[in-house]
């Protein structure tokens, strides 16, 4: 009987809160073979969004992983390329600046990064000892390694230390970095160049060895974009020279502007110098596949049942690609994760008196706009709901004619209603649900709506799953949870979407500098989209998208380009480019799309639908301006879209504690 | 040497104060609001010999008057050292904690015996935004800063570092400083949170809008300590109980609550350094807003004197 949550499985979602050694635990993307960071013999630079997984991705290429002691066997060859991980402290390494040590800093800062790698050289070798290597010669070697004669001078030691201990002798002058630092006077403890010393460390000792003879050491400096402009550029010189035995990769968040600079004239230039892995791009193709092992690794290592295979190894990836399996697996997490057809939540959105109530008066207000007297009875049949759905949106049509339209729908003509039923259920569906502030929409449940939502983040992703059992488990008896039966109700999942969107709204405010102007940017955003969402005659269903018309944001208007890279950095808003111009003169070049995992809170579409144009006004008064200009331009667009019930409660409501009781 | 917390006085009207006027100096900060203009007022009128300073977080400097500018590692040796006074007055309602940590961190190094008295006035109330969707937001903070270090409490944790840290917040009502923490640690650097909850607060009530608003970030702590938010010798003690019930542990404070709270913590850094014991510190530099309080409350005066340290 296991003790623990089955939620909080799905709560330990941040990479580092698992330990350095994630084999068995990382699952490796499919088309990983393009993306191996080690097997390049330039430099890489890794961009992912929040919650993309870039330090798991980056972990599985470094020594605790590839030295884990649950592998069966340590192999040979498996030592070619080693990797070494190291996120700095960015508030202390922001002490490491012009700013602070005028020159002396760049002595400091190879100090920091030197003594911190050689640290982790030490302590890759005690793993690789500790591991499952079975060449005894190799090991013993390894615990003989000692350092040179010069590091006996630099390090202030009497006698030379085996590199096994050289660690805590980094630490001491870690330490006494620090307290130089604190009183910044005279020269730093230690003054080495770290890219030089690394490289003559790795080559007269490590390289020594017969193991590591033709290793290449590859240092993955994490929360790059953290660190200051000069320091990047110093990083940024090691790049452009990179090559065996010691190669510099870098990471850090997609959108972010880090410069490129290096300490000659030179720039380090893409394809050159290094290449790009964009983490969410490597995700993209195969993300429910990817998704599926994942949420399905997890419950296996809950419930102790065996994986069909370990997903951290890159040998077994070809059987992982085969159809029958992951149409396996697919179909497992559908199971557990279930979904309702459109026809399926129309009939539910029919059973539901308070929802038919509404559909019937959508009807009778259409008729009654149309000025037709027609009976509303005509517009229902119970037996053709989903085009009882459509009539309802199509009676607040301009160009409709009630009568013609009540011919085709006795006639049932089918080929009349199929392209409308295809454009417009789910508006439709989505209307008629926003009407009601305590229904959540069936529609947001079930695992292709989970890949929906979350868009290849892997964050957003296992928050659903997260959320949904956490509902689960207060309604159910832990004692009886099984895998094979486990499945969660549409009810539980919908609560649980609607919760996890609140939570990310509410957690946007913790994003950066500028987080409560992101914050409050996706309101006013979500709820203009709400509004739309609330027309009548749905002739613009499935708004969620904007463009800027006739004039485009730059480096003249300073707020609104910050804010809007930000809003790219943070993953609140997708760019893409507008290939769906509406009009002659719609020639913005970019689109700007709120991240589904915003739509279930708002209560409206996550599919790439429709968008509205914005002129600069009122981007301005989303994005800038205070909350009477906004609320203005909410009225206008409420009075312009004929809404009858526009949210009555214009503030929102940052009190998740009451939202979810 | 270490400082010690004495007395706490508290006042309904600042005329109540009696201050010695002679051999008496003061240290005042940015004013921002009616009630820290009340207090430079009352005591400027009594104290002659003043001073101004501020500290720059970008530059890791003191600003003296509005025109000296002193590096941080030089503001003891070079200000601090050179003042021959008796009675020191802090007014802590204008000054911010970086300049309240520096002015003490100093101030505790001179060789003779002082007096050192701390001046707080409570707002009365804080003033609500109107200009955000928000219903229940305060009007506290144009922006928030980085998150710098402040010299000479430097505490470096990396992925290199032995262990992990503890991080201790003071809660106040902005729920997004420390949430701002959390999300850009992403579990890197803390290990576990130890908050500090204002208990009781300023006004009746008060604590729970700081619950609630914290409400997501505490979803998942279980370790809650609580100090009056307006009682420096009291947090000086859940801190040190805190440290002494996780031993060996990295301890990291962020004080993002009170300024009481804030003093507090100020004492705790300042007497573990001088035991030789490093505690983390991270700050968040918010520009506050002008006149984001209303009115004056009760008054505090926190007696502090410096004790020779034994080490035993």
């Amino acid at each position: 009987m296991n003790h623990t949550k089955l939620s909080t499985i799905f709560a330990k979602n941040r990479a580092e809160e698992l330990p350095d050694d994630i084999w068995n635990k990382y699952v490796l993307p499919l088309n990983y073979e393009d993306a191996n960071l080690l097997s390049f013999s330039k430099s890489t630079v890794v961009k992912g969004g929040r919650g993309s997984g870039k330090t798991m991705f980056l972990k599985y290429h470094c020594y605790p992983t590839i030295f884990s002691k649950n592998k069966q066997e340590l192999l040979e060859n498996e030592l070619n390329n080693i990797g070494i991980y190291w996120r700095p402290d960015t508030d202390f390494s922001n002490m490491i600046t012009k700013n602070y040590l005028d020159e002396n800093w760049k002595v400091a800062f190879n100090a920091y990064i030197g003594l911190s790698i050689f640290s982790e050289f030490s302590k890759l070798i005690t793993n690789f000892i500790a591991s499952n290597y079975k060449n005894e010669n190799h090991i013993n070697s390894a615990k003989e390694l000692i350092i040179p004669d010069d590091f006996k001078e630099l390090f202030g030691l009497k006698d030379r230390i085996r590199i096994t201990d050289f660690d805590t002798i980094c630490q001491k002058y870690r330490s006494q970095l620090n307290d130089w630092l604190n009183y910044p006077e005279g020269k730093p403890p230690i003054i080495f160049g770290a890219n030089q010393k690394l490289l003559y460390f790795i080559n007269t000792v490590i390289r020594v060895i017969e193991p590591f003879e033709n290793t290449t050491f590859h240092i993955f400096i994490d929360e790059f974009e953290n660190l200051a402009k000069e320091q990047q550029i110093l990083i940024n010189s090691w790049i452009k020279h990179s090559q065996s035995p010691l190669i510099f990769h870098i990471a850090y968040k997609k959108h972010y502007k880090v410069t490129s600079d290096t300490l000659s004239n030179e720039q380090i230039v893409d394809v050159n110098d290094y290449r790009i892995i964009d983490l969410e791009k490597l995700y993209e193709d195969n993300f429910e596949i990817l998704a599926s092992e994942i949420i399905l690794s997890k419950l296996n290592s809950y419930f102790k049942e065996e994986p069909i295979y370990n997903l951290s190894d890159i040998k077994l990836i070809e059987k992982r690609r085969k159809k029958l399996y992951q149409d396996d697996i697919k179909n497992r997490v559908k199971k557990i994760f279930p979904s309702l057809s459109r026809v399926e939540i129309v009939i539910e959105l029919f059973k539901d008196k308070a929802l038919y109530n509404k559909l019937e008066k959508l009807i009778k207000d259409g008729l009654n706009y149309q000025k037709s007297k027609l009976d509303y009875k005509l517009f229902i049949d119970l037996d053709r709901k989903e085009e009882s759905l459509i009539n309802a949106i199509l009676l607040h049509r301009d160009k409709i004619n009630p009568n013609e339209l009540l011919k085709n729908f006795e006639e049932k003509n089918i080929s009349y209603y199929k392209d409308l039923i295809n454009n417009n259920l789910v508006g439709s569906i989505l209307l008629i649900y926003t009407s009601y502030q305590n229904k959540t929409c069936p529609y947001y449940a079930g695992f292709e709506r989970f890949i929906m939502l979350s868009q290849a983040n892997i964050r957003h992703l296992l928050e659903l799953c997260h959320q949904s059992i956490i509902e689960y488990e207060k309604r159910n008896n832990k004692e009886f949870f099984r895998i094979k039966n486990f499945s969660i109700p549409i009810e539980i999942q919908t609560k649980a979407v609607r919760n996890t969107s609140k939570t990310q709204i509410d957690k946007i405010a913790n994003l950066g500098k500028y987080g409560k102007d992101l914050q409050k940017i996706v309101i006013r955003l979500g709820k203009i989209f709400n509004l739309s969402q609330k027309r009548d005659s749905q002739s613009m269903a499935e708004v969620n998208q904007f463009t800027l018309k006739s004039y485009e944001i730059n480096s003249s208007d300073e707020d609104g380009e910050k804010l809007i890279n930000e809003c790219k950095v943070w993953g609140i808003l997708q760019e893409e480019n507008n290939n769906k111009q509406t009009t002659d003169k719609d020639n913005a070049r970019y689109l700007y799309i709120l991240h589904p995992i915003f739509a279930p809170y708002f209560g409206i579409s996550d599919r790439k639908k429709r968008k509205i144009d914005l002129s600069y006004e009122e981007f301005k008064n989303i994005f800038i301006n205070r909350e009477e200009e906004y609320q203005k331009l909410y009225d206008k667009y409420s009075n312009r879209w004929s809404i009858s019930n526009p949210s009555k409660d214009s503030i929102y409501n940052t009190n998740s504690l009451l939202d979810f009781i | 040497m270490s400082l010690e917390i004495t007395h706490i006085y508290s006042y309904s009207q600042l005329d109540e104060i009696s201050i010695e006027n002679k051999n008496a100096i003061l240290f005042y900060g940015e004013s921002l609001d009616n009630r820290s203009d009340e207090v430079f007022s009352y005591y400027s009128n009594i104290i002659s010999n003043k001073y101004k300073i501020t500290y720059d977080e970008n530059k890791f400097e003191l600003i003296i008057n509005g025109d000296t500018k002193i590096r941080h590692h030089l503001f003891g040796e070079n200000f601090i050292e050179t003042l021959s006074f008796q009675n020191y007055y802090i007014d802590a309602t204008s000054l911010g904690f970086a300049e309240i940590l520096l002015i003490l961190h100093n101030l505790n190094k001179l060789k003779s015996l002082r007096s050192i008295k701390i001046v707080y006035a409570e707002p009365k109330k804080y003033k609500k935004d109107k200009s955000t969707p928000f219903k229940d937001d305060f009007d506290l903070t144009k922006v928030l800063g980085n998150f710098n270090k402040i010299p000479p409490y430097l505490l470096p944790i990396d992925s290199n570092s032995p262990s992990k840290a503890i991080l201790i917040p003071c809660l106040g009502f902005e729920n997004n400083r420390l949430g701002r923490i959390m999300e850009s640690d992403d579990g890197a650097r803390y290990e576990k949170y130890i908050p500090i909850l204002g208990l009781p607060a300023f006004n009746p009530s008060w604590e729970n809008i700081s619950l609630r608003r914290h409400h997501q970030e505490l979803k998942n702590i279980t370790d809650i300590k609580f100090s009056p938010a307006n009682n420096p010798y009291e947090t000086y003690q859940v801190l040190d109980d805190i440290y002494k019930n996780n031993f060996r542990k990295t301890l990291v404070l962020a004080p993002i609550g009170t300024k009481p709270h804030g003093i507090g913590a100020i004492i705790f850094l300042i007497n573990k350094d001088e035991e030789g014991i490093k505690i983390g510190l991270t700050y968040d530099f918010p520009k506050k807003k002008e006149n984001r309080t209303d009115g004056i409350g009760k008054i505090y005066e926190y007696t502090c004197k410096i004790i020779k340290y034994e080490r035993g």
